[in-house]
């Protein structure tokens, strides 16, 4: 079998992000094939994802430089690599980047096909540009956490993984100017605001509060017109089912499937329209049936008949199901000191190209010497000397 | 709209917010999207709401309008021959497909992946469906509520204030359709990934997505606690020690201040300068011990300020703060307003629509393009078929009378 090439291979991206947001975007690249130098220096936030193997492993794939980014020659080698790179990704606060002298228009003149994208909570641009951005934050901030809640509660804060579908939506903008500047031959600058990727995720709801000048409100587990649609407590300490009805067919599956025949002759429950009316007499019945389920058990039944239903999982469960591993979703790989180390590989299935983890996540500066003096042709007394000067710490 | 994809060409058959709004994203980078739709009421998205006034009409939906701009539509009957035919030609001008299975075009017409290949070896096929085209689990049925339970993301939703508020309360999903959202930028992104490895086989691929394996993969930090360190995360363990989401004078407010240089800002903002000069305080461990004092005393300050208030405060000392914006208070913003995030978006038949929420993202120095309302169904029928695929107007009265577009 002839051995495809992945996606991005070629391709060179400086990565100067940390914390989720950024470090994602290029994870998914280099998963794919990009070959991502992680660019550090002692700063807090590249220690902390260090301390955090769940974020640490995002590192996979790529090589490990450092570089003291308050010493000039550093920059001089940042200049040296834009040069012969693809995409610069950071997450530097608005501006940072500019007053080291990196802005978009001084990489442009180390090479006018570089693609930047500075990616930050709120925006390079407008009034609250420097405001903090934590995904608690700016999923408040951008209205998503409004809508999201009980209908007589508070809202309910969004957490790591709107960092990373931020960082995912990045990554879609990133390659697109990529791909723009691979057939056109001219680079492009992006400024990603994960606020407003809270928003975009809300787009309808934000329409309808200009056009009808109003507020959706939280309303639980509850959508429009859709009823059964919720999530029932099982036999067993937290053990839930979700069960979540759309048409005719599927509600005389689930009246099948619980051996409630009866609820089918109840006029209650005669139409959708009329269940969404009754959802809450709905809700009781089927808390009642569930109780006495088991979860894994119940849901695996009712979709044998059809019914969309799954049981409430948690990572124990998911690292148990034998269809996330014939998947493939898990990979054994290792930890930065070479331990065993399990964790969630890419989200999709290539047919030809699928992505691959092939290295650890790298040791502080590990690809230093492969990276100057391999990659940038700096010799080694010039590189040794860098090295004394801590111009690479 | 910005003009990077030029030249690219994507049939998109998807009635759900995953495959639709992974549709807009490439329209809006310049790829020229044909949405393709039932001629009988069209996609199942121009049926869902909310509606200007609420009254419901095909042409009307916000959510469609919001998730089908920029794009094109044509209408094809993919239950019979000849739209079964139409499909396959049009196969033979797309770079990309993008289809949610079960339901789509595609799928009604029995046409696989290896159909598509043989029609068009170049074309990039994204499939996007519940639990994924292979696996045990394919067969599973799923909405968005129940995949978002499947993938670990809902049984570790409800944390914070609400959760504290309702201890025994089932866990939630995300409001609106935010995962289906997710989903949708996991398929925008591999959609170029396609691209890019088909620049270097010269030939496209199948990729299948399962709407549970792209949300697993964002809430993937439970996965990896677990597997490495036979740790499980659960809704209470989840939660930030102290901070959070606080009641205020006019609604709610977050407040994160874990780190020590945030911790002094805090003592500041919350008008606590003796928490500053005592050395007990200043030590994470022993704060976290105190959390429950410190939650009371903070919400017994926030209760007395506005969020406007607190917001600034908070910019003021070095807090990380955010306010629970609602949704017109997003649109009314001013931050919004000045970044160009709404774009103008002028609907001859729904005068209300003023904007359109645009990418999240701004690129330059790309000329941005306008803004193009979401097409009526079947619109570009003709310039689809006959300027496209050759079709002539006799052939199209034809396919038009015997139901197939």
């Amino acid at each position: 079998m002839v051995m495809q090439q992945q996606p991005m291979s070629g391709f060179r991206i400086l990565d100067m992000t940390w914390w989720g947001v950024g470090p994602y975007c290029t994870f998914l690249c280099a998963l794919m094939g990009a070959e991502c130098l992680k660019i550090e220096s002692a700063t807090r936030g590249s220690e902390f994802m260090r301390r955090v193997p769940r974020l640490h492993e995002l590192n996979v794939n790529k090589l490990g430089v450092t570089l003291n980014l308050k010493d000039p020659k550093a920059l001089g080698i940042i200049k040296q690599l834009v040069a012969v790179s693809d995409a610069v990704v950071e997450n530097f606060s608005p501006g940072v980047l500019t007053r080291m002298g990196l802005g978009y228009s001084e990489l442009r003149k180390c090479n006018p096909s570089i693609v930047l994208a500075s990616l930050s909570a709120h925006g390079a641009t407008g009034p609250e540009r420097n405001g903090k951005g934590l995904a608690a934050i700016f999923g408040a901030m951008g209205g998503a956490s409004f809508i999201t809640g009980y209908e007589d509660g508070p809202p309910v804060e969004l957490r790591l993984s709107a960092d990373l579908a931020a960082g995912t939506v990045f990554c879609f903008a990133l390659l697109s100017a990529l791909y723009y500047a691979k057939t056109r031959g001219q680079g492009l600058y992006i400024d990603g605001a994960s606020r407003e990727v809270m928003s975009a995720t809300i787009g309808e709801v934000l329409m309808d509060a200009e056009v009808n000048h109003r507020d959706q409100r939280r309303q639980g587990n509850d959508r429009p017109s859709m009823a059964p649609h919720n999530v029932y407590r099982c036999a067993g300490e937290d053990r839930w089912i979700s069960i979540a009805v759309g048409c005719q067919d599927e509600w005389e599956a689930l009246c099948e499937a619980t051996g409630r025949r009866d609820w089918l002759a109840d006029p209650r429950f005669a139409d959708q329209t009329s269940r969404w009316l009754y959802k809450e007499d709905l809700d009781v019945l089927l808390s009642e049936w569930a109780r006495r389920q088991d979860a894994a058990t119940a849901a695996e039944t009712l979709q044998r008949r059809g019914v969309p239903a799954t049981d409430c999982c948690n990572a124990r469960d998911l690292l148990g199901d034998a269809h996330l591993w014939e998947r493939g979703l898990f990979v054994h790989t290792q930890d930065e000191n070479g331990g065993a180390y399990v964790m969630t590989g890419g989200p999709w299935r290539f047919s030809q190209t699928p992505w691959s983890i092939t290295s650890r996540p790298p040791k502080m500066g590990e690809h230093n010497e492969h990276v100057l003096v391999d990659l940038l042709g700096i010799d080694r007394p010039s590189f040794e000397e860098l090295v004394r000067q801590k111009a690479l710490a | 709209m910005y003009p990077a994809l030029t030249g690219i060409r994507v049939l998109e058959c998807a009635s759900h917010v995953a495959g639709a709004y992974c549709g807009r994203l490439l329209a809006d980078a310049g790829a020229c999207v044909i949405k393709v739709e039932r001629p009988d009421g069209g996609d199942a998205l121009r049926q869902e709401g909310p509606f200007p006034g609420d009254t419901r009409n095909v042409e009307t939906s916000l959510l469609h309008q919001y998730v089908n701009a920029n794009k094109q539509s044509v209408t094809l009957d993919a239950a019979t021959s000849q739209g079964k035919q139409l499909l396959t030609k049009l196969c033979t001008i797309a770079d990309v497909v993008v289809e949610e299975r079960p339901g789509s075009c595609f799928d009604q017409a029995s046409l696989q992946y290896t159909d598509i290949h043989n029609a068009n070896p170049r074309t990039v096929v994204l499939t996007i469906s519940p639990f994924g085209q292979h696996g045990p689990k394919s067969i599973w049925k799923g909405y968005g509520l129940t995949v978002e339970q499947a993938s670990g993301m809902g049984w570790l939703a409800h944390t914070g204030l609400s959760r504290r508020l309702f201890p025994d309360r089932q866990p939630l999903m995300m409001g609106g359709h935010i995962g289906e959202y997710f989903v949708a930028f996991t398929g925008a992104a591999a959609v170029m990934f396609g691209l890019f490895a088909r620049i270097g086989m010269g030939q496209g691929q199948h990729i299948d997505l399962s709407s549970q394996d792209a949300l697993l993969s964002l809430e993937r930090g439970p996965i990896s606690i677990y597997a490495n360190q036979n740790l499980l995360e659960t809704p209470l363990t989840r939660d930030f020690p102290y901070g959070g989401c606080f009641p205020c004078a006019d609604g709610y407010v977050e407040i994160l201040a874990h780190e020590d240089h945030h911790w002094a800002g805090l003592t500041q903002m919350i008008e606590r300068p003796e928490w500053a000069r005592d050395p007990e305080w200043a030590v994470r461990q022993s704060r976290v011990k105190r959390a429950a004092e410190i939650q009371t005393t903070i919400e017994s300050w926030t209760r007395a300020h506005t969020r406007q208030e607190i917001y600034e405060r908070g910019l003021r000392n070095g807090v990380p703060v955010g306010a629970f914006n609602s949704p017109r208070e997003v649109i009314a913003s001013e931050h919004e307003r000045l970044r160009g995030f709404f774009e103008p978006l002028a609907h001859p038949e729904i005068p209300e629509i003023k904007s359109i929420p645009s990418l999240p993202f701004f690129v330059a120095p790309l000329p941005a393009q306008a803004c193009r309302r979401a097409p009526h169904l079947g619109e570009h029928n003709q310039d689809v078929y006959c300027g496209l695929l050759g079709a002539s107007r006799g052939d199209l009265t034809s396919l038009r009378q015997t139901g197939a577009i």
